[in-house]
């Protein structure tokens, strides 16, 4: 069997990726940037299983100067290829902030997933008024919401614990 | 040497500061509820395995067993690189 009889035998992969997109962006440009996921994985001989659209959110940090980003959500099958071209055409696209591919991890059903098809469904840009308002703490990154398990084990385990966490 | 008196009292102290400092065992939580799945996606199951800086909690702190504090690595790294968790509060 030649190497690329091999690859071809392969089962195709799914794939989840996440794009983040600029918090300004327009319905139009976003709809641009689903169509030409959706093209490329197409040429690709893959298939999109999934897209959802997470819509407007506040980030851990800011990327670019921003502070939110809309946050799109894409399954796919298809080979490393497709995975690789996809990346490539997110880099060339300025309204992606951030992108991230991972493999799905575990057995699955690919004969199933490939009944499913995704359509791309418009993202809809929030009007001014839904903005939700922050506190100064939330402005400032210093929320990190109710008391965390990690801190309670941590006052609890005082007798355990050294002066800095980072000591290994 | 100490005298009787003494070391009875010594170890009935010695016991007590034992058992107020000795940390309560708990199973690792993923061990123990199999329906808890680690996921990147899933920020608000992560934030409890970061410390408020936004480190990653040892598992001699947090329980976990050595194979999902190896897969909860891996996530909360991915969960930062989209920005769903901090790498720092101090930026």
């Amino acid at each position: 069997m030649t190497v690329s009889a091999a690859a071809a035998a392969q089962p195709p992969r799914l794939y989840e990726a996440i794009y983040i997109l600029r918090p300004d962006v327009s319905r139009e440009a976003a709809q641009k940037v689903s169509s030409r996921v959706q093209e490329v994985v197409q040429k690709g001989n893959g298939q999109l299983t999934l897209v959802e659209h997470w819509g407007r959110r506040l980030m851990a940090y800011d990327i670019e100067h921003n502070k939110r980003g809309v946050y799109v959500y894409v399954n796919y099958l298809g080979d490393g290829a497709l995975v690789a071209e996809l990346e490539r055409n997110f880099r060339m696209l300025d309204e992606v902030m951030r992108f991230q591919t991972v493999k799905v991890a575990g057995d699955l059903d690919v004969a199933a997933l490939k009944d499913q098809t995704a359509t791309v469904d418009a993202y809809e840009p929030p009007t001014g008024d839904e903005e939700e308002e922050l506190t100064l703490e939330q402005e400032l990154g210093l929320v990190q919401g109710p008391r965390t398990l990690s801190a309670r084990v941590m006052d609890d385990d005082d007798g355990m614990m050294d002066d800095d966490e980072d000591d290994e | 040497m100490n005298t009787g008196a003494d070391s009875v009292r010594g170890d009935s102290l010695k016991g007590e500061r034992d058992a107020f400092r000795r940390p309560r065992r708990r199973g690792c939580p993923f061990c123990n509820d199999g329906a808890v799945v680690i996921d990147y996606k899933d920020p608000g199951m992560l934030r409890y395995f970061i410390s408020d800086r936004g480190k990653i909690v040892p598992r001699r702190v947090s329980g976990v067993c050595a194979k999902h504090q190896r897969e909860l690595t891996l996530n909360i790294k991915r969960a930062r690189v989209i920005a769903l968790l901090p790498f720092t509060t101090n930026y």
